[in-house]
C-alpha cells in the first residue's frame, strides 16, 4: 500500500513537470522572467487547482498516521490531481508540444535527482510526512523549475558557447557567401522567405527557418543547413532589448540588411520607440563599408534616423516615385496580387499569391536586394511568381465554399488593419476569429478597442475568444455597429466549430486573426 | 578554409590500375593551399579504403598489404557534412569530405554507379552527373543519343549475348549488311580490352567470343579505312563548354589496344604517354569542326566536368565521325590542355562540381508534409 501511494504521487509528479517544462521550454527558459509571469498568471486563473496542492500538501505533513478515511481522502483528492493534470498537459501539448530537445532532458533529469533527494531524505519518516513533502514539491513545481533553471545556466551557456563557435567556423568555411540580415518590427519572417524564393530563381542559400531569430536560432540553422555550398544565407534578427541585433551580427557577420519597417511592436520590453528604432539599425551600424541597406521609405522612424554607417543606402516605398524601388497599380483579387514593380528607372509586371498591403511591401524590399545581388527584372519577375504562400500570414485556404484568410501569426496593429482590409475586399459573408491584439504594453486596450472599431462594419459576424481580453474589441465593435452579431468563445477550436456548424452555408470568408499559442487561452 | 576534397578511384572495373595512375596524377597536382586531400580507394572486391599510404604510387605493387596499411572506411552523411566512417570498432569518423571527385574508369564506376551511390546520400561531387555517366559509358545508348542530335556517328548494330545464342545466323547477316571489314566491341566496358577487328566471317566470330568475355552486349561497327584518330577534350557545364586542343593519337596496329593506350611509353604513366601528336596536323576547318561537335556532343549529355571524345577521321573521303565520348578520361585529359596549368583545370573541375551541385539542390526534391503522415495503408498507391 505504501509503495503504491508513492507510486501515484510519482504519477503526479511526472505530468506535472512535463506540463511545466514544456511551459518553461515555451516562455524562452525565463528569459526576462518570462516563465515567472506565466506561472503566477496561470496560480491566479486556476487559484483553486493551486490551493487544493497546496492544502494538500499541508493537510498530508499535518496527519500523524493513516487511518481508514485518511485512505479515502487521499485517493479521492489522487484521483482528481492526477486526473485534471493529465488533462492540463494533453490539451496544451496538443497545441504546441514539448520538444525533447537535450536541454529539457538535463532539466528534467535534474528535477528528477532533486525529487528523489527530497524523497530520500524524508524515507525513514512517517508515510504522511513523507507523502505530504512530495505534494509539497508538487504544489511549489514551478518554482523549483525556475530555480533548477537557474542552477543550470553555467552549462547551458558553455553548451551554448561550443554551437556558436562550431557555427561560425561552419559560416566561415562557406566560401564567397553573401550574408543577409533582415530586421524589422513586422513582416522579418515574411521578408526572409520571400527573399529566398526570389533569390532560388537564380541562387542556392538558406535561411533560417520559421521565426528562429535570436542567436540560438540562427547557430542552429547554420549548423544543420545541409551544405556547405551556399551563395547566400539569410538571417532573420529579431530582438526584445537594445544590443541584440548588434550581438546576431556580430555572429553572422552579414554584408546586406533589410529594415522592414519599425513600429511599436513588444513595446512593452522596449519602452519607447526610440530604442525600437536604434536597436533595429544597430543592423545598418554593423555593415561593412562595401556593404549595402536596405530601408522602407515610408517608415518614418526609419526615414528620420541618423545613420553613421557610410553603407549605400536603398530605399522602397509604395508612395514615393523617388524611391529606388517602389510598386504602383497594384491590385488585389482571391487568387493573390498583381502590380508593376519599379527598380531604378525600370518597371516590369509582376504577379504573386500573397495578399495584402504589408506583402507588397515585403516583396519590393526583396526584389531590390535581388537586384543589387545581381539578378534582373526578368529573373525577379520569376521569382515573384514562384512566391510560396506563407504559413498563418495573411494565407489564402479553401476548403470546400469556406475561403480561410489565415493570419494567426503574431499580430500588431499595421498587420491587424490590413488584414481587414484585405477581407473587405472578397466576395461573399465575412467572419472574423480573433482574440485581439497581445504584448501591447500600456496601449493594448486602446488598440483593441481601434482594432474592433475597425472591423465593425466589415464583417457578418465575429468570433471573439476569451471574455476578459476581448472587452475592448466588443466594445469597439458596439460602438460602430450596434446591431453586430457578436459570439464570445474561450478558446479557438470552440469558435471555429461553432463556425463550421452555424456559419458556414454559402459562399464564405473567414479570417482568422491573432490566434497566439497557449500563454493567451482562457480557461 | 580549405576545401576538404575526397578522390575516389579504383573499383571492380577493368582499369582499375589506370584509375589509380590518374587519381594520383591529379591529387600530385592539387593546389594544396586552397585544398586538403584525402584519398578514397576503392579495390578490386569493393571495399573503401583510406590513409596516407596510399600517397605513394609504388604502394601499389602490391595490393595485398593494402588492408593491412589502411583503414577500411565507409562513406556516410552525419549532422549534415559527410563523412568516412571507421568500419572497425570504434567507429570513429576519421574526416570529412566537402566534395568527392571520382576519378574512375570503366565498367561498375564511371558509367554512374559511383555518381548515383553519391547522389544517393545527397553528396556533392566533380564530374558528370549519373545520366550522363550512364549514357557515355555505353557505346550503343549514346550513338543513339548522338545520332539524334544529328552528330555523325559509324554504322553500327548491336546485340546480347542470349540473342546471338539463339539466333546467329541472323544476327551475323545483320552484321554483313555493314559490311567487312567491321569492329567488335563489348559495349559497356571503357577500356580497350576485347576489342577486334573481323576481316571475314570467321574472324567475326572469334570476334565476337572475344567480346562477349566481357560483356553480353556487343556492338559491332563499320571500320573507317583511311584512318586518322583524333581526341578533344571538353571543359564546362551547360552554359558554357570549352573544347581543348586537338590531338591525333598514332597507333601501332589498326586500334589502340590496351598495351598502347596504358602500358607502353615506359617511365611516365597514364593516358599522357600514348605516342601523340599535340596539336594535331588537321586543317583549320576540321579542328572548327571537331570542336563544334564536341561542345554538341556534351550538351546532349549535359556532362559537367572535364570529359574526353575521340573521333575517326575517313582522310579519303574528309568524313569525321564521333567515335565514343569518355566521361572521366584517363588522366583527365589535362595533357590536351597545354595552355592551362594542371592544378588550375583540377580547381575548374571542382568549381563546375560545386556549381552542379547548387543548381540541383535549387531544385526542389522533397515535400515538407510526409505522405505516410495520412496513409492508411490499405490502398494501394498511385504514383
Amino acid at each position: 500500500m505504501k509503495y503504491f501511494m508513492i507510486l501515484l504521487v510519482i504519477i503526479l509528479f511526472v505530468f506535472e513537470s512535463l506540463f511545466y517544462i514544456q511551459m518553461l521550454q515555451q516562455n524562452s527558459y525565463n528569459e526576462k522572467n518570462r516563465f515567472l509571469k506565466f506561472t503566477l498568471k496561470n496560480i491566479k486563473e486556476n487559484i483553486n487547482y493551486f490551493a487544493l496542492k497546496l492544502l494538500f500538501a499541508v493537510s498530508l505533513v499535518l496527519f500523524s498516521n493513516f487511518e481508514f478515511i485518511l485512505y479515502v481522502y487521499f485517493f479521492l483528492i489522487m484521483f482528481i490531481l492526477i486526473y485534471s493534470s493529465i488533462l492540463q498537459y494533453k490539451k496544451h501539448n496538443k497545441k504546441l508540444p514539448l520538444k525533447f530537445t537535450k536541454r529539457v532532458i538535463r532539466i528534467f533529469s535534474l528535477n528528477i535527482i532533486s525529487y528523489l533527494v527530497v524523497m530520500i531524505i524524508c524515507f525513514n519518516k512517517n508515510l504522511t510526512f513523507l507523502l505530504g513533502v512530495e505534494a509539497f514539491y508538487i504544489a511549489l513545481l514551478p518554482f523549483a523549475l525556475i530555480i533548477l533553471n537557474y542552477l543550470l545556466y553555467p552549462i547551458e551557456k558553455i553548451v551554448y558557447e561550443v554551437y556558436k563557435n562550431k557555427a561560425i567556423k561552419r559560416l566561415n568555411k562557406m566560401e564567397n557567401i553573401n550574408v543577409i540580415g533582415i530586421t524589422g518590427s513586422f513582416g522579418k519572417t515574411s521578408t526572409k522567405m520571400i527573399l529566398n524564393d526570389i533569390l532560388n530563381v537564380k541562387y542556392k542559400g538558406f535561411c533560417t527557418t520559421n521565426s528562429f531569430n535570436t542567436p540560438k536560432g540562427i547557430t542552429k540553422t547554420i549548423n544543420e543547413t545541409e551544405s556547405i555550398f551556399n551563395d547566400y544565407f539569410i538571417a532573420e534578427m529579431g530582438a526584445r532589448a537594445k544590443g541584440e541585433i548588434k550581438e546576431l551580427c556580430d555572429i553572422v557577420h552579414p554584408k546586406y540588411g533589410i529594415i522592414t519597417s519599425v513600429g511599436p511592436a513588444h513595446i512593452d520590453t522596449f519602452k519607447n520607440i526610440d530604442i525600437i528604432t536604434k536597436t533595429k539599425c544597430e543592423l545598418l551600424e554593423s555593415l561593412p563599408n562595401d556593404g549595402v541597406i536596405v530601408l522602407n521609405k515610408d517608415n518614418e522612424y526609419l526615414r528620420k534616423y541618423k545613420t553613421i554607417n557610410k553603407v549605400k543606402t536603398l530605399w522602397f516605398s509604395l508612395n514615393d516615385n523617388k524611391a529606388d524601388a517602389y510598386a504602383s497599380d497594384i491590385k488585389y483579387s482571391d487568387k493573390g496580387s498583381t502590380f508593376t514593380l519599379h527598380i531604378k528607372k525600370k518597371n516590369i509586371q509582376v504577379e504573386t499569391s500573397l495578399l495584402g498591403k504589408e506583402n507588397i511591401y515585403n516583396i519590393i524590399s526583396a526584389a531590390i536586394l535581388a537586384n543589387e545581388l545581381g539578378m534582373s527584372l526578368k529573373e525577379i519577375q520569376k521569382g515573384i511568381s514562384n512566391i510560396k504562400t506563407i504559413p498563418h500570414r495573411l494565407e489564402l485556404k479553401k476548403t470546400g465554399n469556406i475561403t480561410i484568410i489565415d493570419d494567426s501569426y503574431n499580430s500588431n496593429p499595421v498587420g491587424s488593419q490590413n488584414a481587414i482590409e484585405v477581407l473587405k475586399l472578397m466576395k461573399g459573408k465575412k467572419v472574423i476569429i480573433t482574440p485581439g491584439m497581445v504584448e501591447m504594453g500600456k496601449d493594448e486596450e486602446k488598440l483593441n478597442y481601434e482594432f474592433g472599431r475597425k472591423m465593425a462594419n466589415v464583417c457578418d459576424r465575429f468570433y471573439l475568444i476569451g471574455k476578459k481580453r476581448s472587452k475592448p474589441i466588443e466594445k469597439g465593435i458596439i460602438d460602430k455597429n450596434k446591431k453586430a452579431d457578436i459570439k464570445v468563445f474561450n478558446s479557438f477550436n470552440g469558435a471555429y466549430n461553432d463556425f463550421r456548424k452555424d456559419f458556414a452555408k454559402g459562399k464564405v470568408t473567414v479570417l482568422l486573426e491573432n490566434d497566439l499559442p497557449d500563454t493567451y487561452t482562457e480557461n | 578554409m580549405k576545401l576538404k576534397v575526397g578522390f575516389i578511384y579504383g573499383g571492380i572495373s577493368t582499369e582499375h590500375e589506370i584509375s589509380i595512375i590518374s587519381a594520383l596524377q591529379a591529387i600530385n597536382n592539387m593546389n594544396l593551399d586552397k585544398y586538403d586531400i584525402v584519398p578514397i580507394y576503392l579495390s578490386k572486391n569493393g571495399v573503401f579504403y583510406t590513409g596516407k599510404y596510399l600517397l605513394n604510387i609504388d604502394n601499389y605493387k602490391d595490393l595485398s598489404l593494402i588492408p593491412k596499411k589502411c583503414k577500411e572506411v565507409s562513406i556516410i552523411k552525419k549532422n549534415n557534412d559527410f563523412a568516412l566512417l571507421s568500419v572497425n570498432f570504434p567507429h570513429k569518423v576519421l574526416t570529412n569530405i566537402d566534395i568527392f571527385f571520382p576519378v574512375v574508369h570503366g565498367y561498375n564506376v564511371e558509367d554512374g554507379s559511383i555518381a548515383g551511390f553519391l547522389e544517393t546520400i545527397g553528396a556533392p561531387y566533380a564530374e558528370s552527373d549519373l545520366y550522363a555517366s550512364l549514357i557515355g559509358q555505353d557505346k550503343v545508348i549514346q550513338k543513339m543519343v548522338f545520332k539524334e542530335n544529328g552528330i555523325n556517328i559509324v554504322p553500327y548494330t548491336y546485340f546480347y549475348e542470349n540473342e546471338y545464342l539463339d539466333n546467329e545466323e541472323e544476327i551475323i547477316s545483320k552484321i554483313n549488311e555493314l559490311s567487312f571489314p567491321v569492329i567488335v566491341k563489348p559495349a559497356r566496358l571503357g577500356s580497350s580490352v576485347g576489342i577486334n577487328i573481323a576481316a571475314d566471317e570467321v574472324s567475326l566470330k572469334e570476334a565476337i567470343n572475344e567480346a562477349l568475355k566481357y560483356d553480353e552486349k556487343i556492338i559491332v561497327e563499320k571500320v573507317i579505312e583511311n584512318l586518322k584518330e583524333l581526341n578533344c577534350s571538353v571543359l564546362g557545364d551547360k552554359d558554357l563548354y570549352k573544347p581543348s586542343l586537338i590531338e591525333e593519337v598514332s597507333a601501332k596496329e589498326n586500334i589502340l589496344s590496351y598495351e598502347d593506350k596504358y602500358i607502353s611509353g615506359g617511365k611516365s604513366k597514364g593516358m599522357a604517354s600514348a605516342s601523340r601528336k599535340i596539336p594535331a596536323d588537321i586543317s583549320k576547318r576540321l579542328t572548327k569542326e571537331i570542336e563544334n561537335m564536341s561542345v554538341k556532343a556534351c550538351k546532349a549529355l549535359n556532362t559537367s566536368g572535364i570529359v574526353r571524345i575521340d573521333y575517326l577521321y575517313d582522310t579519303k573521303n574528309e568524313k569525321v565521325y564521333l567515335n565514343e565520348i569518355n566521361i572521366i578520361p584517363g588522366s583527365l585529359s589535362f595533357y590536351l590542355w597545354k595552355d592551362t596549368k594542371y592544378k588550375d583545370l583540377l580547381a575548374s573541375i571542382i568549381e563546375l562540381g560545386i556549381k552542379k551541385y547548387k543548381n540541383k539542390s535549387r531544385k526542389q526534391t522533397s515535400f515538407e508534409t510526409n505522405v505516410l503522415q495520412n496513409f492508411n495503408g490499405t490502398k494501394g498507391i498511385k504514383k
